[in-house]
């Protein structure tokens, strides 16, 4: 087993496709850590995991994943990483022992007592059949798959996307404890910030191809911050030092990304602590600068 | 390892067509044993009084043993086609996910030709099967030429299955899949219909052509020719199969770029959704 430092490794990664381009990203996950991975659908969160998982060939740049190159190594990182997707990619027809049999052949270091140690742990029947399984149900027969060959990277491609939200506590405990193993790194592509905000070291946010954002989150958490004020402060503040406001009959909510340079400014002005989706979301609006609702 | 996921990705596919494909094989071969039981009546049974030795009885039993073993043998061959599998992996999102697999483009090519060899196995030993028994039904001698007609007919279908891999591995989604159908079962009607007509062209047209006649004259033309024909089929088995497999190899081996054509058909439709903005 090689030595790495980051799990992932993307830099200066190039995607063009007709009216959309994966624009020259770079980004690290360290090595035992949870790295959420945010953005607008769209926004090229999928894209950057196909490249990743070299579903889609890139134009330029460099992938390294457990410390291999992504084409090179490409079979022996594929033995060592699970993808968990929104959509259960399974047959309905089957049911959870088939698919343990079918992994069993497909993974090297597959365990089976833990697998069936999932099985029964997420109370998910042995030989019912996959199409008669709830949609949390579902999830975590994918998530058993793909704990129990001994993965060391899990990338997740809006895994937590429609499930209910005691199921999704369930599944971010799991991915908690998974991360108790030093070895084991996540990826955590997401639009739900909220369950970022629980467990993720790090985030990167990724808008219109590009990344605005990557750090760790509680970095990020606190260089960003609102400043609620009046309309009539909100003229007095440089638009080069805020990255987009929103503006209402009542006033205005600016988001700035270097609080302590704002605050030493504009210091008779209320600073606010913001949350992942807020940043998101003023990111976005960022070529408006000011926008309403 | 490679043995271990080969033999994984077979087991699977088996598990998804199991049902489908012994149904088909059932139905075959109650369909054959129904046209047995009534040529047996018709000679020995219950209504060997109506039909004795007449001349229905003869053309009947012509019938059972020519067209109807040829047309065993297309329909069990035709099984080797794997449209269920691609439509099913379609729908439940394996293909994409298979990609992140430890799967090697050989090994699923491999697993996938495995199937249809055995699919092939069993088609042709079940054409000969209801030859076999047809013939002793009629009380006729099954010959060699019946044998190296059906490894022709073999072979036309490894190649119309090779030319079918082409187009349905170039699908990235359920209505692609039906567009390369459409394109296959449009290439297959072109040369059977082009083949019709000349044979058409050159019947006298006070002549009637029956489906008995034509496939007879097939295989009489097969047998004139029979030197030819035989290699040229074994050899037209051997390249239809590595070439079916070479098609289904290239198409994993460049997923990611048939993948981009079908990402950017998504990133249309995005952008169409939000009227014409680009995210």
């Amino acid at each position: 087993m090689n030595d790495y430092v980051n799990a992932i490794e993307i830099k200066n990664v190039t995607k063009k496709y007709d009216g959309f381009t994966l624009d020259n990203i770079s980004f690290d996950v360290p090595r035992g850590s949870i790295m959420g991975f945010i953005g607008q659908n769209g926004a090229g969160k999928t894209t950057t995991i196909r490249c990743l998982l070299n579903i889609i060939p890139i134009n330029a740049g460099k992938i390294t994943l457990l410390g291999m190159d992504h084409i090179q190594h490409e079979q022996e990182i594929k033995e060592r990483l699970a993808v968990v997707f929104d959509e259960l990619p399974f047959h309905d027809i089957f049911n959870a022992k088939e698919m343990g049999r079918i992994f069993k052949g497909l993974y090297e270091k597959w365990d089976d007592a833990l697998y069936q140690n999932y099985l029964e742990r997420f109370q998910l029947p042995q030989k019912k059949k996959i199409g008669q399984f709830s949609k949390g149900m579902k999830m975590k027969l994918q998530i058993a798959c793909a704990l129990s060959h001994g993965a060391e990277l899990l990338v997740m491609d809006e895994a937590t996307t429609g499930l209910d939200p005691v199921v999704r506590s369930e599944i971010l405990d799991i991915f908690l404890e998974y991360l108790q193993d030093e070895g084991h790194s996540i990826l955590m592509s997401s639009h739900i910030t909220s369950d970022l905000e629980k467990i993720a070291d790090s985030v990167t946010f990724i808008d219109r191809g590009k990344i605005l954002v990557s750090g760790y989150k509680d970095d990020v958490l606190e260089s960003h911050s609102i400043i609620k004020c009046k309309k009539s402060d909100y003229r007095n503040i440089d638009p080069e030092d805020f990255i987009s406001a929103r503006v209402t009959d009542f006033g205005a909510e600016v988001m700035v990304s270097d609080r302590a340079a704002a605050e030493r400014k504009y210091s008779g002005l209320l600073f606010e602590q913001t949350t992942l989706e807020e940043i998101m979301v003023y990111y976005v609006h960022r070529s408006m600068k000011e926008w309403s609702s | 390892m490679t043995a271990a996921r080969i033999k994984a990705l077979v087991w699977r596919e088996w598990r998804i067509i199991r049902k489908g494909y012994l149904s088909s094989m059932i139905m075959l071969f109650m369909v054959a044993g129904f046209f047995w039981l009534i040529r047996l009546s018709m000679s020995v049974g219950n209504l060997a009084p109506i039909f004795g030795d007449s001349e229905i009885l003869k053309e009947f039993g012509g019938l059972l043993y020519y067209s109807g073993t040829v047309l065993v043998a297309v329909v069990a061959y035709t099984s080797i086609t794997d449209v269920s599998v691609l439509t099913a992996d379609l729908n439940a999102n394996w293909l994409r996910y298979s990609f992140a697999l430890p799967i090697t483009p050989a090994a699923r090519a491999t697993s996938r030709y495995i199937i249809k060899l055995i699919k092939l196995a069993v088609g042709f030993g079940f054409a000969m099967l209801n030859g076999v028994l047809s013939a002793k039904v009629m009380d006729i001698p099954f010959t060699s030429d019946m044998v190296w007609f059906l490894t022709a007919l073999l072979a036309a279908m490894i190649l119309c299955d090779a030319l079918s891999v082409f187009f349905n591995s170039q699908a990235r989604t359920s209505a692609g899949l039906q567009a390369a159908q459409v394109k296959v079962m449009g290439t297959m009607i072109t040369v059977v219909m082009i083949v019709s007509i000349v044979r058409i062209l050159r019947t006298p047209p006070s002549e009637e052509v029956s489906l008995d006649d034509m496939i007879n004259s097939l295989r009489e033309a097969f047998i004139s020719h029979e030197s030819i024909l035989i290699p040229l089929s074994l050899i037209g088995i051997a390249g239809g199969l590595v070439l079916g497999w070479y098609f289904m190899l290239r198409h994993y081996r460049t997923h990611g770029d048939v993948n981009e054509k079908a990402e950017k058909g998504i990133l249309f439709s995005l952008r169409k959704q939000k009227g014409g903005e680009t995210s």
